[in-house]
């Protein structure tokens, strides 16, 4: 008696103390309010897959290409790119780090960013006016640019990142912090001799900051489509909307075109499709997604073949020991 | 016709001890190949999937030369020599250890038994190997997307060929050895810390000179064959001060061949040699 009594309880603090856990732990997804990675280590394909050059330069630009937007031979069709997430880290940026690693990517913007830094505009002094800092995932990839022929061995770039804040209101405080300093970079050079400082900080709309961004290194966070959605909230873009996992520019080039950018469950883009005005397709690349699955369908069958040879080698056993009885 | 008959009845009559102790040998050494299997998949495992799988800092290599490089690494060091001693340490001093090598007239004759027992024990190894390539060809291409090309079977056949030598190597000390852990001792030592001391010796007082005496030197031949464009030059110069260390990465691929056939053909003859002069 006391025995049962004793397994009767024992199985309800059982019982009790995974109810606790289920609950903390479905509790905790379901008021989950902060963003996680969803990187994985590996490699993505992309293939162009079309770009009608006519309707691209008399709709986007009449003296540009998408080679210009995209490295290696992105303006051929049938051409191939791929990067390798090699890793990912997490990391807090200062606003030095931001205006070099986001914002400033243009080598000869760095340059002049460098030549500024010898009048009170280096790292220490910017860190200590613009003291926000911003959490975010940093992945590590290396990429090969589009290419129409076979990949080379060796990539073209080691140093790619892709950038995911632990929230996206963070990008807001990014460009009204830059916007800010712009303006006092733009009183504190007036002279002629300053023209190329000028040039380099201007005021970057939201819109502009988001297109920047979305062409170089921007990751979501998980669930994406919430993330797409707090983004371009937050930065208050005029010309992009949001649907699902796609994020939507409108711009304007030599006519209206339309950008949409559709992002994969790792947070990373996987397809770019150009538009005109009436939705037909100027220029889109694809993801031709990664080849997991044929690892995972190898590894299936040699387990398959290893669990039926291991029945076969255990029933011939019994037979043999049936056979001995 | 009758003479070609009879030709393929002679040799039939030859081979087939020697497919018997194949047999008997795959049948005698299933659990050393199982376990030798085991243990490759598993570090594998370890060093492809849970090093960079699991923790988000450990950096994939850049490209998929870089990450077979360092898998090949660990196998032509380690794998490969143990799988080596503990196959091969016992094919020819168990005879004698078990006093059937003094049998005056045997239903089988010895060579034959003794090429049989090494076939037998190659193409357990040769398993081994293969289990440890597609394992590493497979986190490769989940990694990497690239499926192997035709200089990862170049490795894989360089790869048996050390095998080969190496495993001569083991039997020719198998061949004058007492015991069977004396030979798994010796070889492993000699194997491990004999050609490595040798190694460090010349390249710190003849650094010129590159060590293709050694078979550990012509392992490297595995991994760097991956390398495209081929290591050119073959060695790398660290000064300090005045002192230059010169250190060799591989040799030529026509060299560490030539190496590795030369190991294979001299101990397996010296090995036959001793192994008649001790019957009598």
């Amino acid at each position: 008696m006391l025995k049962n009594n004793k397994s009767v309880r024992i199985r309800i603090i059982s019982i009790l103390t995974l109810s606790i856990i289920l609950i903390g732990t479905f509790s905790t997804v379901a008021t989950a309010t902060t963003y996680y990675s969803t990187l994985a280590k590996g490699t993505e394909f992309f293939q162009v897959s079309t770009f009608n050059e006519t309707a691209w330069q008399t709709t986007v630009s009449t003296n540009s290409n998408p080679s210009d937007w995209f490295e290696g031979d992105a303006n051929i069709t049938g051409a191939q790119s791929k990067f390798t997430t090699m890793g990912w880290t997490s990391v807090t940026w200062e606003m030095y780090d931001v205006l070099t690693l986001i914002i400033l990517t243009d080598i000869d913007a760095l340059n002049v960013l460098m030549t500024i830094g010898q009048f009170g505009y280096n790292e220490t002094e910017i860190n200590d006016n613009y003291t926000n800092t911003y959490s975010l995932i940093s992945g590590i990839r290396s990429e090969w640019y589009f290419i129409s022929g076979a990949f080379n061995e060796s990539y073209n770039s080691a140093t790619d990142m892709s950038i995911i804040l632990s929230n996206p209101i963070d990008y807001k405080k990014i460009l009204d912090d830059y916007n800010d300093l712009v303006s006092v970079i733009q009183a504190d050079f007036l002279g002629p001799a300053d023209a190329t400082v000028k040039a380099v900080f201007q005021n970057m709309t939201a819109d502009d900051f988001l297109w920047q961004i979305a062409l170089n290194n921007l990751a979501m966070g998980s669930p994406i489509s919430m993330y797409i959605e707090e983004l371009v909230d937050s930065l208050g873009c005029e010309n992009a909307s949001y649907s699902g996992n796609k994020l939507i520019i409108e711009r304007i080039g030599e006519a209206n075109y339309t950008v949409e950018l559709t992002y994969g469950v790792q947070g990373t883009l996987t397809s770019f499709v150009v538009k005109d005005a009436t939705g037909t397709i100027i220029y889109q690349f694809i993801s031709m997604g990664n080849t997991n699955w044929i690892v995972y369908i190898i590894v299936g069958v040699i387990v398959g073949c290893l669990s039926v040879v291991v029945v076969y080698i255990a029933y011939k056993k019994r037979k043999f020991n049936k056979l001995i009885r | 016709m009758e003479k070609v008959e009879q030709v393929f009845e002679g040799v039939y009559y030859e081979v087939k001890p020697i497919t018997h102790a194949f047999v008997f040998e795959l049948k005698q050494q299933w659990k050393k190949f199982v376990s030798f299997s085991i243990l490759s998949f598993v570090i594998v495992f370890l060093m492809s999937f849970v090093m960079y799988a699991l923790e988000p800092t450990s950096l994939l290599p850049d490209t998929q030369t870089d990450f077979l490089n360092s898998g090949l690494t660990f196998l032509s060091m380690f794998i490969l020599i143990f799988a080596a001693c503990f196959f091969f340490s016992g094919i020819i001093c168990t005879e004698f250890d078990k006093k059937t090598g003094y049998i005056i007239f045997p239903k089988i004759n010895k060579f034959k038994l003794i090429i049989g027992k090494y076939i037998g024990n190659l193409m357990l190894i040769i398993g081994v190997v293969a289990i440890y390539y597609i394992t590493l060809g497979l986190f490769c291409w989940y990694y990497y997307g690239v499926s192997v090309n035709l200089l990862f079977l170049a490795s894989f056949a360089i790869a048996i060929v050390y095998v080969i030598a190496v495993s001569s190597f083991v039997t020719l000390f198998s061949s004058f050895m007492k015991s069977v852990n004396m030979t798994i001792i010796s070889t492993i030592l000699i194997l491990f810390i004999g050609f490595t001391m040798a190694d460090q010796l010349i390249t710190v007082f003849l650094p010129d000179v590159e060590p293709i005496y050694s078979i550990q030197y012509a392992s490297n031949l595995i991994s760097s064959i991956l390398t495209q464009p081929f290591p050119d030059p073959r060695y790398t110069d660290i000064t300090m001060r005045d002192f230059t260390v010169r250190t060799w990465i591989t040799p030529t691929i026509e060299i560490g061949m030539t190496v590795l056939v030369i190991y294979m053909i001299t101990s397996l003859i010296l090995a036959s040699i001793i192994f008649k002069r001790r019957q009598l």
